[in-house]
């Protein structure tokens, strides 16, 4: 698979694979504490002490983006995860029991469906709070009906084939048919909607952080980091510019990636984001 | 025919709106903390809480108070603002005008220019053009909208001041966040109505258009457009829907006065009927909007109500 991607896709697997990896050892590189204010070098411009400059309490912005790409790869591993772990079961019921299972599951999906975009997930946070793993749910909320809807057409599709009736005519339980024949066979269109899912949810954990109603101030996350600069973005642009940009790169490699395994996965799939 | 098919449509959408309801009154009575405290003060006595709260309700069985805000649904009142002592659909109502004009310029804006440049990549399929097209929709849809606001802010406010970046009036005032708000949608529509229009072409009418010598701005404008805007054009609807919640964060970033900025403000302070009725009045725009494109595509496309 890996020969068959163009520049454009190679390029980006690796920009993830790098933010992965600076996400996972931020805290082990050599650069300053991401929390460490110091009044007196605040609204540095980018220079060789600190590469990408200092906010507006003197702390590191580089050492902030690079502690940035934790909370929100965090944010949107954690809520594709909650979409995979109750979606996919969910929408696999459905597809398979069908009839009062289907109905049940169509009113619940229309009802989280009813709330346009970030709608949803500032309900949630009004009620649970501002908190990293109050926003994971709040977005994991959204991208459960996207991951039960395409398991559950993929489900439907399956139950028709032939070694699905073999298995049951053996008297496989259910359950098990899900699990072993169903479920390996639905990974591919999964892992498309995830990639894109996770794209989705890195923007809006941003956006609601942007909002300030997401992660708290301090914590350096990179849609906070773009709220926290507004105030002074008119003389020192680069406290909007840096953190905006990495978020962009981010999203931007996301959606490539996602592209690519939709290109190569199944193109006749016509999997729209819900 | 079609008749049936939206009271179909609409009867389906009173129970969900019933659950929607009892979903939002349950969700904004999980809020820790109690909203006597925000309205009152810290430091308040006893009895002024006590007064407060019956004055608002608040001491009574849950039921009963969900029966009462049903109740006030169905006869339009949303209840009070705890922090302006206002009806909620008076605050809401004069909200409403600048949110669905950013809304309708954006989506227009969107549908203008993302058909264009989705007819320039078509009709040069792999040029530099239909690269540089994808590359900028590519932009569009991975772009965060309030990075994009606040770039614009800057490019337009502060290093090149042709337009207003805050408050809202005249269609100045319009242009930064109206363009702001389309970037995704303009991207998804480029997209589509390049594929769309790159299908339509391997068609036979249209090779016996070209065979036959129509001149090529005809064939496309007059041909093979009116086949290839339907699936551009159904999204664009539903993108309608969407952006209504994009404006969320424009609203807040060029200080504009619309339900988005509300929404933000009561969630902060606490004011639950405003962001009771505010969540319900999101979703009613979304499923009316919905509902319209649904109708719409259904009498375009038969098959949809024969289904």
């Amino acid at each position: 698979m890996f020969v068959n991607m163009t520049l454009t896709v190679k390029f980006s697997l690796s920009v993830i694979v790098f933010l992965c990896l600076i996400a996972v050892f931020g805290p082990f590189l050599p650069v300053a504490d991401p929390y460490a204010q110091d009044i007196s070098k605040a609204l540095q411009l980018p220079s060789m002490d600190h590469w990408f400059g200092t906010d507006q309490l003197g702390r590191d912005l580089l050492s902030r983006t690079i502690a940035g790409s934790r909370f929100s790869l965090l944010i949107g591993f954690g809520a594709v995860i909650v979409g995979l772990m109750i979606g996919v079961p969910f929408g696999m019921m459905a597809g398979y029991y069908g009839r009062w299972v289907d109905a049940i599951f169509a009113r619940v999906i229309d009802v989280l469906l009813a709330f346009p975009g970030i709608v949803l997930a500032l309900a949630v946070v009004a009620v649970t709070g501002p908190g990293i793993s109050n926003l994971i749910l709040a977005v994991g909320l959204r991208t459960i009906p996207v991951f039960a809807r395409v398991s559950r057409a993929e489900t439907l599709s399956l139950r028709q084939r032939d070694f699905v009736d073999a298995a049951r005519a053996l008297g496989c339980p259910p359950y098990k048919i899900i699990y072993w024949h169903i479920l390996p066979n639905i990974i591919g269109p999964l892992m498309i909607i995830g990639s894109l899912q996770m794209a989705t949810a890195i923007l809006i954990g941003a956006t609601l952080s942007f909002l300030g109603v997401g992660v708290s101030p301090e914590v350096p996350e990179w849609g906070g980091m773009l709220n926290a600069g507004r105030p002074y973005m008119m003389r020192y642009p680069h406290l909007v510019l840096v953190p905006g940009f990495t978020l962009m790169v981010a999203m931007m490699t996301l959606n490539i990636l996602g592209d690519y395994l939709r290109d190569r996965l199944d193109p006749r799939f016509i999997i729209t984001k819900a | 025919m079609i008749l049936s098919y939206l009271l179909k449509r609409l009867f389906y959408l009173l129970p969900t709106l019933f659950i929607l309801s009892l979903i939002v009154f349950t969700l904004v009575r999980l809020i820790p903390g109690d909203p006597v405290f925000a309205i009152a003060g810290l430091d308040a006595t006893p009895e002024i809480l006590e007064e407060i709260r019956t004055a608002l309700g608040l001491d009574r069985p849950l039921l009963t108070q969900y029966i009462q805000y049903l109740g006030g649904l169905l006869v339009g009142n949303l209840g009070t603002s705890f922090r302006t002592y206002q009806p909620v659909w008076v605050e809401i109502w004069h909200r409403l005008p600048s949110t669905l004009e950013l809304a309708t310029a954006g989506i227009l804006v969107s549908l203008l220019l993302g058909i264009t440049l989705g007819i320039i990549a078509a009709i040069r399929p792999g040029s530099w053009m239909d690269a540089s097209t994808r590359f900028v929709s590519l932009l569009g849809v991975s772009s965060p909208t309030f990075w994009t606001g606040l770039l614009f802010v800057l490019a337009f406010g502060y290093y090149l001041p042709l337009f207003p970046i805050a408050g809202s009036g005249d269609l100045r005032h319009l242009v930064l966040p109206a363009m702001t708000v389309s970037l995704t949608s303009l991207a998804f529509i480029t997209r589509l109505t390049r594929s769309s229009l790159i299908e339509v072409f391997t068609q036979d009418y249209i090779r016996t258009a070209r065979a036959k010598g129509v001149p090529p701005g005809r064939v496309i404008v007059h041909h093979a457009l009116q086949n290839a805007l339907v699936v551009p054009l159904t999204v664009a609807g539903l993108e309608f829907g969407r952006l209504i919640s994009g404006v969320i964060v424009i609203e807040t970033i060029f200080a504009r006065p619309g339900i988005g900025k509300l929404l933000i403000d009561a969630i902060q302070f606490r004011d639950w009927p405003v962001i009771q009725g505010l969540i319900l009045t999101f979703a009613l725009m979304f499923a009316i909007v919905n509902l319209t494109v649904d109708i719409i595509y259904s009498m375009l496309d038969p098959r949809i109500r024969l289904n």
